[in-house]
C-alpha cells in the first residue's frame, strides 16, 4: 500500500511569517496540516521551491496534533534567497512515522520582506 | 507452488481457486473452466457511491455530512456501500447475483485511491464480520485494527450482498476512486475427492481466498445452500484422509456445481 501525493502551497503575499495552506487533487479542500494514517509513515521524496523573493520554508511534525497547542518540532528547511527555483529530490526520503495516527507534518514561512513564494512536496504515504 | 494466477492476481483457465470460510473451516474448491472478460478485467468505476449530503459518523463520536458526490469527508467512515451498475442484475449492487448464476464466480480485487484509506467488508451488508478473542472485540475500519488499507480481495457468493466499509482517518476531505480488477469465471467443483483433499491439504496447487466470515449470518448459509448445495468441504488433518474422502464424496452428490 502506497500513494504518493504532490502537496503544494504558497506564502500570502503580505505577512512574513505563516502557515502553508497545502492542497492536492486528492484534496476537496486545502489544509494547514496533515495528520498522517495511524502506523503509517510520510515519506517525503521531493520538493520544489520558487517565488519572489527570500524565503525559508519549515517541514515540522507534531506527535500529537489533536491537543490545544501542538508542539511542532522543525524537521527540515529549504531557504530560498532570492528570485528564483529551487529544486531537490532525495534518494533517501525524509521519513515521519505516526504512531497514535495523532502525527501530523506541516509547512511554515519565514521571510524578511513579505512576497509569493511557492512550495511542491510529493509525498508518499505507505 | 505452480503459478495458478495470472500477473493481475487472478487465476487461470483450468486451474483452482479455493473459497475457505473461517468461521465454518471449510472451503469451496471451484475449477475455473474458463474467464469470459479474458483481456478486459479492469472496471474503473470511478468515485465511492457516496451521494452529497450523506451523514457519515466520525472517529470523534460526531457526524458529518458529504459535501459531494465521492468525497469521503476527514475522520469518518462508511456504513456498508454497494456499487450500482445501471442494468446489472440488481442495478443497486452489481456485485450481486441469483443462484442460478451459481456457475458463475465472481473474483474481485479492489483497488481505492487513495490507498491509504481503510477498508473492510460486511458479508452481508451490515453484518460486521471483524472479531478479536473470539466475540470479545468487534473490529473494523472504525477501530484501531481489523481492517485493510487501499486493496480488497475478495469472492462474491451469490445471493449474498457484501457491504464495503471505508475510513478517512486523516484531517483532510478526500477524493476518492475506485479500480476493480476482477474475473467472471465459469466454474465447476471438481468431482474427484481425492483432487478436493489434495487441495484442501495444500498438496495440489490452488488459488486460496479467504472470505473474512467470521460470523456466519444464517441468510449466507441459506445462500451457499440454496447457490451450491452446500456450506463448502470441511478441512481434515493429511492423517485423516479416508474420513475426508468418505464426507467429501457424500457432499459431491449434493453439489450444485
Amino acid at each position: 500500500m502506497s500513494e504518493l501525493m504532490i502537496l503544494r502551497g504558497e506564502t500570502d503575499g503580505a505577512s512574513t511569517t505563516g502557515v502553508v495552506s497545502l492542497d492536492s487533487d486528492l484534496f476537496y479542500s486545502a489544509v494547514s496540516y496533515f495528520r498522517i494514517p495511524r502506523g503509517l509513515a510520510a515519506k517525503v521524496w521531493f520538493k520544489k521551491v520558487s517565488g519572489e523573493g527570500e524565503t525559508l520554508f519549515t517541514l515540522q511534525y507534531t506527535y500529537d496534533v489533536t491537543v490545544p497547542s501542538p508542539v511542532w518540532k522543525s524537521i527540515q528547511q529549504e531557504k530560498l534567497s532570492g528570485k528564483g527555483e529551487i529544486s531537490i529530490e532525495k534518494r533517501r526520503p525524509v521519513v515521519l512515522r505516526s504512531f497514535n495516527g495523532t502525527e501530523a507534518f506541516r509547512v511554515t514561512w519565514t521571510q524578511p520582506t513579505a512576497s509569493k513564494a511557492y512550495i511542491e512536496i510529493g509525498v508518499e504515504i505507505e | 507452488m505452480d503459478k495458478v494466477v495470472d500477473d493481475l492476481g487472478l487465476v487461470l483457465e483450468n486451474e483452482y481457486i479455493s473459497v475457505f470460510v473461517p468461521a465454518t473451516s471449510r472451503a469451496f474448491v471451484f475449477r475455473v473452466k474458463s474467464r469470459v472478460n479474458r483481456r478486459h478485467e479492469i472496471i474503473n468505476y470511478g468515485p465511492l457511491p457516496l451521494p452529497a449530503g450523506t451523514t457519515l459518523p466520525t472517529f470523534e463520536g460526531g457526524s458529518v455530512t458529504v459535501p459531494v458526490d465521492g468525497v469521503i469527508p476527514a475522520r469518518s467512515y462508511t456504513t456498508g456501500l454497494m456499487f450500482p451498475l445501471a442494468g446489472a442484475y440488481d442495478p443497486s449492487d452489481m456485485w450481486y447475483t441469483p443462484e442460478d448464476y451459481r456457475d458463475r464466480l465472481f473474483h474481485v480485487i479492489q483497488h481505492v485511491t487513495p490507498a491509504f484509506l481503510r477498508v473492510d467488508v460486511q458479508i452481508p451488508i451490515a453484518v460486521v464480520q471483524g472479531r478479536f478473542q473470539k466475540d470479545k472485540i468487534v473490529t473494523g475500519v472504525d477501530k484501531n485494527f481489523g481492517f485493510a488499507r487501499g486493496t480488497y480481495e475478495t469472492i462474491h457468493i451469490p445471493k449474498v450482498h457484501y457491504g464495503f466499509r471505508y475510513a478517512n482517518d486523516t484531517n483532510v476531505n478526500l477524493y476518492t476512486s475506485v479500480k476493480f480488477i476482477y474475473a467472471e469465471y465459469v466454474v465447476e467443483t471438481p468431482r474427484n475427492p481425492n483432487l478436493i483433499f489434495d487441495i484442501l491439504a495444500r498438496r495440489a496447487p490452488s488459488h486460496w481466498v479467504t472470505l473474512p466470515i467470521n460470523v456466519m449470518d444464517v441468510t449466507v448459509e441459506r445462500a451457499m445452500i440454496e447457490s451450491y448445495g452446500m456450506i463448502g468441504f470441511p478441512l481434515y488433518r493429511l492423517d485423516e484422509r479416508d474420513k475426508a474422502l468418505k464426507e467429501y464424496d457424500m457432499l459431491l452428490r449434493e453439489v450444485k456445481v
